[in-house]
């Protein structure tokens, strides 16, 4: 040991030899100074060391540094700090102390690209564009779990809740697509009952992404003059397990089961309102209180990693019995008989929906292809008297991506929709059948990270109407800053004329909208902010050219006369302006979002007499919505209120009527947590706490009489529940 | 025998210099195995500073030496190794979510470099990974859960499937329960099972060479407590 003490010692002395005569290995040089960022602010923590060695050092709360080194001459001083770019300073280090000082410069984090967002709301996971989550539609109080009631919180929407369907930016219902993995889907909705509002088809849990336009949407669809809401369904499934569900309104099982490259699930559900509408007075008298059940089947199988197949079946019936206002009593002329102004509407539904989806990448280039098929049966009786509607569709989507390099996309696709609608009444019977085919292109060009251009054309052709139309479409975003951007979108959008002309014999031309679209968007930390302004115009609206002397009829099953003038000579506008707030950084488990939305509409368009605002328009939509965890207790609560001002209704001489505000204050609670293998979650929502009288306004027939158009429930609660076993996701939240 | 080496080491020290251009640094001409011992010492002085640390500057500066180790040792997979560590350890500290993202994103880079240069399968590497996945799922969990946390249970998985004798393992299974809500299986109850089958594991690990990777038994201990204190 002592023998190496002392040739340490030896060591030693040679080197503080060497030191001494060659002077290069000379006496540590200190080197000191402060590193500031480009505000002149110091910086503490951050890192100071010369390039290719370990020495350096931290700076301490005045962001000052120093150290020592046995470094001479030339060498690169590196200064770096988390966040801020990485500083290299040549420096020259002398045999005595150096000062050198450092600027740095933060760095503009992960480049955020802009992206095209003028008319659009995405629910993903994609931090970069969604500003939903695909959960918040089964969390909102007062959307009761329905995709279409959450999509009614949102800006450019009506809080409609008395007909069926989304009602956009002054456009009525057969305005809006609604879209399943890029396919149409035909009967969204449950089927009609008249005067109640009644929900999608599809539960929320099976999409993984949600995106709707309120206008200036991709060249990929068609036929929706306002808007067009898109569902994108999950993958492959995350894991194997088995869920049950109750509540008041029915019953739902689902089992999962994962393999490694492919998944399956199916569903079964049973459906009885009888408890529900026992813990509610309803408005309507239901002489059989609706009931149904159905199932479901999805398999999806990614072979590799570059292919994924999906298909997906769902069939469904229901039925149900409502007493409704009889919407022929008043129209003597065309229904003599036509029976009490009460009417039994008996109801018996079976639809039955396929849809699948194929992909495949190759290096730069994805290869889409899409077939699905729906077939959709109602069996009606009005009173005695007996109807159906009928209807089928089948639509095939072919695609290509081509990403040409790291600024440009080119998509071009086709598709080909033929679909069939068939309906008695009594005796009568009518039908149409149409063909349409679609080409589209569209160019996505980010020639800079703050700047996007994404022009497009479609091109379509009706067989039915025999026209054919293109709708070139342009949209694009400019960045403003790291958090924000401005984007613009514009495009022609084509229609067919509504269905009701169609049975009716009428082949008007297609009716179009044109929209112009701006939007300014920031998002921060868990906060965003949104601000858009829009103008649409409507042309060649189908209108019906009657008569002065005949009365304005408001109802919407009401007989289209034949061998009139109906053509497209009607037209609108609507313009508005929209902002949404949405916060759930502020306060820690709180999550808020306000949106309000201010219209002006008119349009001359069906049976109007004049250029009017229809009748399912408020002027002034507000939602907020407010949801806040309860971490100690596990409970979420979460309420929404509701105003909209008092919509305009029209009474047999179309002399306007406004009828009170509209006012909605809802809550619902959920309570998670686990049991062993079991996760399992209760909930209750109560709508309309307040049990306000709402009254949407007055439907007049043209002998003068009314009624009022109310919702078919005032306050109504819900109670259920839902377990998982084993390996639960929180998706079954 | 060793002062021998050393002598010679001296002598040839001794007689290269004259020859020597300034630019020529020190450590190039230090035979490999000395350069190799420094290396290590250094190393394991930074980690041993790194892991007793007692305040946010102690943490701070020993984290930015274990980077600067790293990038002058970049052929050296434990250095790589200990930066990722040491940066994925700061992500949590920092309370700025784009800092904390920002962090990851450098230690993600050590962690590749690391992988890249000891080139068979190691354990070790699975646990940095998954601490990795748990500190991105961290900043914001509610976005982040789905494919965070499948990321760390694949990663804890295939580093059991390695050595089920890991401690480090059970030590981030029971910091991730731990911050799991009870209602999704999580809880102090939960992750305290896990955290003592770490305890256990910690006590037969030797805590000297610097390539066995040793980190989490202080802190493991930290956290027992504090479920403990919880459960009551």
């Amino acid at each position: 040991m002592g023998k190496i003490k002392n040739t340490f010692k030896i060591v030693a002395l040679i080197f503080s030899l060497i030191t001494q005569f060659s002077g290069i290995a000379g006496a540590q040089t200190r080197i000191s100074g402060q590193m500031k960022d480009t505000k002149n602010q110091p910086l503490p923590f951050a890192s100071i060391s010369i390039e290719n060695t370990i020495d350096g050092t931290t700076t301490d709360s005045l962001g000052r540094f120093s150290f020592k080194t046995h470094e001479q001459g030339k060498h690169v001083l590196v200064g770096s700090y988390i966040g801020y770019e990485t500083k290299k300073d040549t420096i020259y280090i002398p045999k005595n102390n150096l000062v050198h000082n450092m600027t740095i410069k933060e760095k503009p984090l992960a480049i955020r690209e802009v992206v095209v967002t003028a008319g659009a709301f995405e629910a993903n996971d994609d931090p970069k564009v969604a500003i939903l989550k695909p959960l918040d539609i089964y969390t909102n109080a007062g959307s009761g779990g329905d995709i279409a009631g959450a999509i009614r919180t949102l800006p450019g929407t009506q809080a409609q809740t008395d007909q069926t369907g989304l009602f956009v930016r002054g456009g009525d219902a057969s305005e809006s697509s609604f879209i399943i993995d890029g396919m149409v889907v035909q009967n969204p909705f449950s089927s009609n009952v008249p005067g109640v509002s009644q929900r999608s088809r599809f539960t929320p849990f099976q999409f993984k992404g949600i995106s709707f336009s309120s206008g200036g949407y991709s060249v990929r669809y068609g036929q929706a003059l306002s808007s067009v809401l898109e569902l994108n369904t999950m993958d492959l499934a995350e894991k194997t397990n088995l869920n049950f569900s109750a509540g008041v309104t029915g019953i739902a099982l689902s089992g999962t089961e994962r393999w490694k490259k492919s998944s399956v699930e199916i569903t079964g559900h049973y459906d009885n309102l009888s408890p529900f509408l026992n813990l509610a007075k309803s408005n309507v008298h239901f002489f059989q209180v609706p009931v149904g059940g159905g199932f479901s089947v999805k398999y999806v199988l990614a072979a590799t990693n570059k292919d994924l197949l999906k298909l997906f079946f769902k069939y469904d019936v229901s039925s149900s019995g409502t007493d409704v206002p009889n919407p022929y009593s008043a129209d003597k002329v065309n229904y003599p008989n036509a029976g009490d102004s009460i009417i039994g509407f008996g109801l018996k539904n079976s639809n039955l929906y396929f849809n699948s989806s194929y992909r495949h990448t190759f290096d730069n280039l994805i290869l889409r292809t899409s077939v699905s098929a729906s077939n959709n049966k109602d069996n009606i009786n009005w009173g005695p008297i007996p109807g159906s509607n009928f209807d089928w569709r089948i639509q095939w989507r072919g695609e290509t991506l081509y990403n040409i390099n790291d600024q440009v996309n080119i998509l071009v696709g086709s598709e080909l929709q033929r679909f069939q609608f068939n309906q008695t009444f009594s005796t009568f019977n009518s039908g149409f059948n149409e063909l349409l085919t679609a080409g589209y292109a569209e160019l996505d060009w980010k020639p800079f990270h703050w700047l996007a251009f994404k022009p497009g054309l479609r091109f379509e052709h009706s067989n039915l109407l025999n026209k054919s139309n293109y709708g070139p479409r342009l949209a694009m975003a400019i960045g403003t800053g790291n958090n924000s951007q401005i984007s613009l979108a514009s495009g022609l959008f084509f229609e067919d004329p509504d269905k009701k002309y169609l049975y009716s014999g009428y082949r008007p031309n297609f009716q179009n909208a044109i929209h112009y679209i701006a939007n300014y968007q920031w998002i921060k930390n868990n906060r965003t902010f949104r601000v858009e302004a829009y103008y649409k115009s409507y042309n060649q609206l189908v209108y019906e050219n009657l008569s002065n002397s005949v009365r304005y009829d408001a109802n919407p099953y009401r007989f289209i006369p034949l061998n009139e003038i109906i053509d497209n000579s009607g037209n609108g506008y609507a313009k508005g302006m929209e902002i949404f707030w949405r916060d759930n950084a502020t306060i820690p488990n709180l999550d808020y979002w306000i949106s309000y939305s201010y219209i002006d509409t008119k349009r001359l368009y069906q049976n109007f007499r004049s250029s009017v605002t229809p009748s399912f328009v408020a002027n002034n939509n507000l939602n907020l919505l407010v949801k806040y965890f309860i971490e100690p207790l596990q409970l979420n609560v979460g309420a929404s209120y509701v105003y909209a001002s008092g919509r305009p209704f029209y009474d047999h001489d179309f002399i306007v009527k406004t009828a009170p505000d509209y006012n909605d204050l809802s809550v619902n609670l959920s309570y998670l947590t686990t049991i062993g293998k079991f996760f399992g979650v209760a909930y209750m929502g109560i709508d309309n706490v307040l049990n306000r009288k709402n009254i949407y306004g007055y439907q007049f027939s043209p002998d003068g009489t009314s009624h009022n158009i109310v919702p078919a429930l005032y306050r109504t609660i819900y109670i259920g529940f839902t377990i998982s076993l084993s390996q639960f996701t929180k998706e079954e939240l | 025998m060793k002062s021998l080496t050393l002598l010679i080491i001296a002598g040839n020290i001794l007689f290269a210099f004259p020859v020597l251009s300034q630019d020529i640094k020190i450590d190039t001409i230090k035979s490999q195995s000395t350069a190799n011992d420094q290396f290590k010492e250094d190393l394991k002085e930074s980690v041993d500073d790194f892991e007793s640390a007692k305040n946010i500057n102690e943490l701070v500066s020993a984290a930015n030496r274990l980077s600067l180790i790293a990038n002058k040792f970049k052929d050296q997979w434990s250095a790589n190794y200990y930066a990722c560590y040491s940066l994925t350890v700061l992500s949590y500290v920092e309370k700025e979510a784009k800092k904390k993202d920002a962090y990851l994103d450098e230690a993600e880079v050590y962690l590749s470099k690391a992988f890249s240069e000891f080139k068979t399968e190691y354990d070790e590497f699975y646990v940095l990974k998954a601490m990795l996945a748990n500190a991105r799922l961290a900043v914001q969990p509610a976005l982040r859960y789905k494919k965070y946390g499948d990321l760390f249970n694949e990663n804890t998985e295939k580093a059991m499937s390695l050595n089920p004798g890991n401690p480090r393992i059970y030590y981030l299974k029971g910091n991730s329960l731990f911050y799991t809500p009870k209602m999704f299986g999580g809880g102090a109850k939960n992750a305290l099972t896990q955290f003592e089958k770490a305890e256990t594991l910690f006590k037969n690990e030797s805590k000297d060479d610097i390539y066995k990777p040793y980190w989490g038994e202080i802190q493991n201990n930290q956290m027992i407590e504090k479920c403990k204190g919880e459960i009551k």
